[in-house]
């Protein structure tokens, strides 16, 4: 017999040593695996426990009640009753004295002038607004002289009236224990966040302008890339001819792919708005801007989807004398039509969520009311979570930016779902 | 207004001639009960009625349609040259900026905003006029008139003998055609708006510094120790590669072991269970939105990163540990520092300025600012992390299962099996997923706006502040955009050089993909 | 036949998966140093049960084994079997040559590589040329040992694949159809070769013709998918010398078989 290796090498102990050795690094090699899965983990829940703890704090905001004297000798002096000269009054100071005396914090001279910063800090840019709007209110502006058409805002000059006021940075405050022991602050639930529009101030900051902007954009988008796309992949898929042109078709349809998603922006700045000159800022350029990238997301899944279709079926109906479009149009396609949806679904989903392209096209640090049509200037979510980011107020930054961002996940989450359920669907059907 | 109106009046019109060319096929075999024929159907028609109703709605919707595109594109155009035609012979040695004011004083005087500025502009600001009706008045006219000449012209050949189908379904082929042809339409945008403002920089700005350039500040001269004329910017892209380089380099640290791994271990060990909510997790972290990471990394991940340094810093601070770690953390950081080195050395050779070397070896101490590029890189690579595993589980499965019998048949472990048979097999294939995880990355946009810095240090200490291309595209098109300016120039030449890096390394990506694919196949 | 000593023996052995059988009832002994033809019409099972031989089936999912087989008293669905330790004994050559993309060196060391088979790298050297030599591939490919395994013929590779094999020195080796994918020419090779491996391997060989086993083998096995279905305890038809099975076989359905009235 040929013995191939030397004996010893087979002794059975010896095996089981080596064996058992080779198991451990099998197991060690293992570990790695889990470990991998536990860094993506860990950083999964860090990223949610900081979107979560920071939105929903958002979601929440402190009120302040106060007595509020409308003092006529502070805000008109003289004694005119002119509209004009209420409206140039600080108001905010007005609120200070009662939380002052609330607090026993001297209001005057050096030594609580600290405690009267930290009172102040309180108070944020709105509630100054707020009040004015309660004596003067600006309704337009006259179309020749450009002045501001004042009317009264209903209380008068020496009333006390109780108002509530949004309370500022209050976990980093100390007086607001105090406050709330006192009964003049509470805390509730933000609704401003849903009802209001995108302001600088947190105390009024809202996202429905936001919202509407991305429904809006979102709709162009749709529209602007769904037909061209289904259009390219049944002609990819069925009609073209193997030429040059066609393989270069496919070439570019794999670039755009493949292109950074801020290159979009550049190009839709300058060929949307600096060529064409279309408004800036508004969802007909965003959705214009995000139609490019879902473009070759629709294309592919359109592709796969009429792939998917039987070529029996086709054959069947060219069979019966059907022309090759009567056959796409009338069945191909609408046996194709759930995975097209599905794909435009997740591709819309990726575009809600899109910001980079959207820079430079005028949507960051727009202020407007909400968008009523695609041509009225607003940003979408994922630009208003950037704007929230470049407030200077912690609140905006830090939690309201995380508050939207709870409402982009649970829309994006809906979507995708959809998109899940639809496949789920024709898979089960098949 | 005039616009949307005849916009209307089109469409109205089109789905009116839909159902009437179908009528009117009809009306004109009514009685004739002929039965079918090797070239009419039942309805003695040499087509389904719905084509011939599809073709007339065609012929009366295009060519108006296109028109009005054309003329859309061509009416500014035109205004322009009407102006320039039409100016005094006295305006001919005007200098470019008084063209433009008398160009727009024209404008708005044939507007009726303000009154004739000088009997000079007569004509120019009557042709203007003219223009203007024509544009707002005349085109929809004639555009109508035409609509109903088409339709009638439609109506009359009708004819059942008319091949309709054939008709309908060649336009729906240039139809489908053009809608194929919208993708090379996007990236000749691209390529020609990115090089269109890319070339007007390059003409102001020298292509050579800009590529060799150690110093980058757009902004004019009060960047540190710099004594230049502070009007225009320095635009040297040197820094930023090394940023870009440093952060990308850093999310790949993080993004292709995890990756990989999470692929080998869901895709040879895990039970149902564990891959149950470990596939979801993946997809979960592909989902969220790059802003969502950006947010968090400039607002959590940068905080905790420079805690946790801190706190290092005061754990270390024991006499022999603090210097050796210093000494690893400076031999590693000098590694790359000799990159930046001869990129400062070459540039400086080559352009011939005097290049401050010794600069650049910066001591690394373990602090951090603000800005850190560990935070920024890490977080990149989390969101790289399922891209890298959806890459490299294609790779592993593309490797036939006969490997892996012939090396389980063998006595191997599965580890070894993995380590020794498939992957070594599914290397190219995972190579060409860093590639196109590698060119995501340096195209990544949101993540280093909000959490890398904005001034361009030439470093490679993963705990400064770098910058990256994104970045100070992003800075220099921030506020108005003036498309004649330097800056945003600038950034479109950044843009291009982007669009062009991304671009290789994907045409290379994909051939590597693809020849490993063949490989198998 | 006293003089046989027996390598393995299967004693009831039934396989299913996902609960359904594709071996029922088989009991068998197979023969040291002699080569066991395994025939029968496709789908009969043949392949599943070369692959329980060692333990091939752990890899697929809903696949289970029952019943009980032994290599050399010791039974290899013991719970402390490794079979890891099992496939050492054990080999295995597959229908298509699978080469691993290496060169022609590595892939024959690779099995005493994984093992640790050898001390020197002249030790290493000794086992892949005589593994080789083999094979019968050694003349062939001994002044290109760094060129990829891949790079060979069709025939080479399968060789290739023994040598492989071989170079664990195991005791037993299965060969599932090694010639199926091969031109008549490298079949011979395959053939002529499995003959000189059965003095000193046991051999065991699932094979589509019934001239190959005729040629190769010993002992001939006759499996039957039907009678899964049917009545019969077993798919095991017919057990015996090659000679007689093709000759003068016992059972009807296998009479009609080897003369080539379905398959």
């Amino acid at each position: 017999m040929v013995q191939i290796i030397d004996p010893k090498y087979k002794d059975a102990d010896y095996q089981r040593q080596v064996t058992a050795r080779r198991r451990q690094k099998g197991k060690r090699f293992q570990a790695l695996g889990i470990a991998a899965l536990a860094v993506a983990g860990l950083m999964l829940a860090a990223l949610l426990y900081s979107i979560v703890s920071n939105g929903a704090r958002g979601l929440m905001e402190d009120r302040i009640a106060v007595e509020v004297y409308f003092d006529p000798a502070k805000i008109d002096p003289k004694g005119t009753g002119e509209l004009s000269v209420m409206r140039k009054f600080n108001y905010d100071t007005l609120v200070y004295p009662t939380l002052y005396e609330a607090l026993g914090i001297k209001a005057k001279g050096r030594s609580d002038r600290d405690k009267r910063r930290k009172v102040k800090q309180l108070i944020g840019l709105g509630a100054s607004n707020q009040l004015r709007e309660m004596v003067v209110r600006e309704v337009g502006r006259d179309p020749i002289s450009d002045e501001a058409i004042l009317v009264s805002g209903g209380t008068q000059l020496g009333d006390t009236v109780m108002v509530e006021l949004t309370a500022l940075s209050t976990s980093a405050n100390p007086y607001t224990q105090t406050l709330r022991d006192l009964g003049m602050l509470h805390t509730r639930f933000n609704g401003d966040f849903f009802t209001g529009v995108n302001s600088n101030d947190p105390g009024y900051y809202g996202i429905l302008d936001a919202l509407v902007g991305s429904f809006w954009t979102l709709l162009v988008c749709f529209l602007a890339s769904f037909p061209v796309a289904v259009l390219t992949a049944v002609y990819l898929e069925e009609f073209a001819p193997r030429n040059l042109i066609t393989d270069f078709i496919e070439v570019n349809i794999n670039n755009l792919a493949a292109v950074p998603s801020i290159v979009f922006g550049l190009m839709g700045a300058f060929v949307f708005i600096f060529v064409f000159g279309m408004p800036g800022g508004t969802a007909l350029v965003g959705g214009l801007v995000l139609s490019l990238l879902t473009l070759p997301t629709i294309i592919v899944a359109a592709r796969a989807a009429i792939r998917a279709v039987p070529g029996s079926y086709r054959e069947a109906a060219l069979g019966l004398g059907a022309s090759r479009q009567q056959a796409m149009w009338s069945f191909v396609l609408p046996s194709a039509m759930p995975g097209i949806i599905t794909g435009t679904i997740i591709g819309l989903a990726g575009a809600l969520g899109e910001t980079a392209p959207l820079l430079f096209i005028g949507m960051v640090g727009f202020q407007s009311g909400i968008p009523l049509t695609p041509v009225d200037g607003t940003p979408t979510l994922a630009v208003g979570i950037y704007n929230a980011f470049g407030s200077q107020f912690d609140e905006l930054k830090n939690q309201l930016s995380n508050s939207t961002i709870i409402v982009l996940l649970v829309l994006l989450m809906l979507l995708n779902g959809t998109a899940a359920y639809l496949r789920y669907r024709s898979e089960k059907r098949q | 207004m005039l616009l949307l109106l005849f916009l209307a009046a089109l469409l109205l019109v089109t789905v009116f001639a839909y159902f009437a060319g179908q009528k009117r096929a009809l009306s004109a075999v009514r009685g004739h009960s002929v039965g079918r024929t090797l070239s009419t159907n039942n309805f003695g028609l040499a087509a389904l009625p719905s084509f011939y109703g599809q073709r007339l709605a065609y012929l009366v919707f295009i060519p108006p349609f296109v028109l009005l595109l054309v003329w859309w594109l061509v009416e500014p155009r035109l205004a322009d040259a009407l102006i320039s035609w039409n100016l005094p012979e006295s305006m001919a040695g005007a200098s470019k900026g008084d063209l433009v004011g008398i160009i727009s004083s024209i404008r708005e005087a044939a507007a009726g905003k303000i009154a004739l500025p000088s009997a000079d502009y007569r004509a120019a600001v009557e042709a203007l006029q003219t223009l203007t009706w024509v544009s707002t008045t005349g085109v929809y006219l004639l555009l109508s008139l035409l609509l109903l000449s088409l339709l009638i012209l439609g109506l009359a050949t009708s004819r059942p003998e008319l091949r309709a189908r054939r008709a309908v379904e060649g336009w729906n082929r240039w139809v489908m055609f053009i809608a194929a042809s919208v993708a090379i339409l996007i990236t000749v945008g691209i390529v020609m708006s990115l090089l269109f403002q890319a070339l007007s920089f390059f003409q102001a700005y020298n292509w050579f510094d800009f590529l060799t350039g150690t110093r980058w500040s757009p902004g004019g001269a009060f960047q540190r120790g710099y004594g230049e004329e502070a009007s225009g910017g320095v635009f040297g892209v040197v820094p930023l590669m090394t940023g870009t380089l440093l952060i990308v380099i850093i999310a790949m640290a993080v993004a292709v072991p995890v990756g990989l791994m999470s692929a080998i271990y869901l895709g040879e060990y895990a039970t149902n269970r564990v891959r149950s909510f470990a596939k979801p997790l993946l997809e979960i972290l592909a989902g969220i939105p790059t802003v969502v990471y950006g947010l968090f990394a400039a607002l959590t991940f940068t905080p905790w990163l420079a805690a946790g340094v801190e706190a290092l810093n005061s754990v270390l601070n024991l006499p022999v540990i603090r210097p050796a770690v210093l000494f690893v953390a400076n031999v590693f950081v000098g590694l790359g520092n000799i990159f930046v080195w001869i990129a400062g050395l070459l540039s400086g050779l080559l352009s011939g300025s005097e290049t401050q070397f010794m600069s650049y070896f910066t001591q690394v101490q373990l602090q951090t600012g603000s800005d850190i590029a560990l935070a920024a890189g890490v977080v990149m690579g989390t969101m790289i992390i399922p891209f890298v595993a959806s890459l490299s589980d294609d790779a592993i499965r593309a490797v036939p299962d006969s490997l892996r019998d012939g090396a389980l048949g063998l006595g191997s472990t599965r580890s070894e099996m993995m380590l020794r048979v498939i992957l070594p097999a599914a290397l190219p294939g995972i190579a060409g997923g860093v590639l196109l995880a590698v060119s995501r990355a340096i195209g990544e946009t949101m993540i280093v706006v909000m959490a890398a810095g904005s001034f361009a240090y030439l470093t490679f200490n993963p705990l400064d502040s770098v910058s990256t291309f994104t970045v100070q595209i992003n800075a220099l098109l921030t506020g108005d955009l003036d498309f004649g300016g330097t800056k945003v120039q600038a950034a479109f030449a950044i843009g291009i050089f982007l669009f062009f890096i991304t671009l290789a390394l994907n045409t290379l990506a994909l051939a590597i993909v693809r020849r490993f694919r063949e490989e198998y196949d | 036949m006293s003089d046989d000593e027996i390598r393995m023996s299967c004693k009831g052995v039934d396989v299913a998966y996902w609960g359904e059988l594709a071996i029922k009832n088989v009991s068998m002994d197979i023969l040291s140093k002699k080569v066991t033809a395994f025939i029968g019409p496709s789908g009969c099972g043949k392949s599943t049960f070369l692959r329980a031989l060692n333990r091939m089936n752990d890899t697929i999912d809903g696949c289970q084994v029952t019943g009980e087989i032994k290599l050399d008293g010791n039974d290899i669905y013991a719970k402390g079997m490794d079979t890891v330790f099992l496939r050492q004994w054990v080999g295995m050559v597959f229908q298509k040559p699978n080469p691993f993309p290496k060169s022609i060196y590595e892939n024959v060391a690779y099995g005493p590589r994984i093992h640790g088979l050898f001390r020197t790298k002249s030790e290493l050297d000794d086992i892949v040329e005589q593994s080789l030599m083999g094979a019968g591939l050694w003349d062939e490919v001994k002044d290109r040992l760094r060129n990829p395994g891949t790079g060979l013929s069709g025939g080479q590779q399968q060789r290739l694949c023994i040598a492989r094999a071989i170079a664990v020195n195991p005791e037993v080796i299965l060969m599932d159809e090694p010639a199926s994918a091969l031109d008549p020419i490298a079949t011979r090779k395959i053939e002529s070769l499995i003959k000189s491996l059965a003095e000193n391997y046991t051999i065991v060989i699932v094979t589509h013709s019934m001239a190959q086993a005729q040629r190769v083998s010993d002992k001939t096995a006759f499996f039957y998918a039907a009678s899964l279905t049917e009545d019969d305890d077993s798919n095991l038809i017919e057990y015996g010398d090659t000679d007689q099975v093709f000759n003068n076989p016992i059972d009807e359905r296998t009479r009609q078989y080897v003369e080539g009235a379905f398959g």
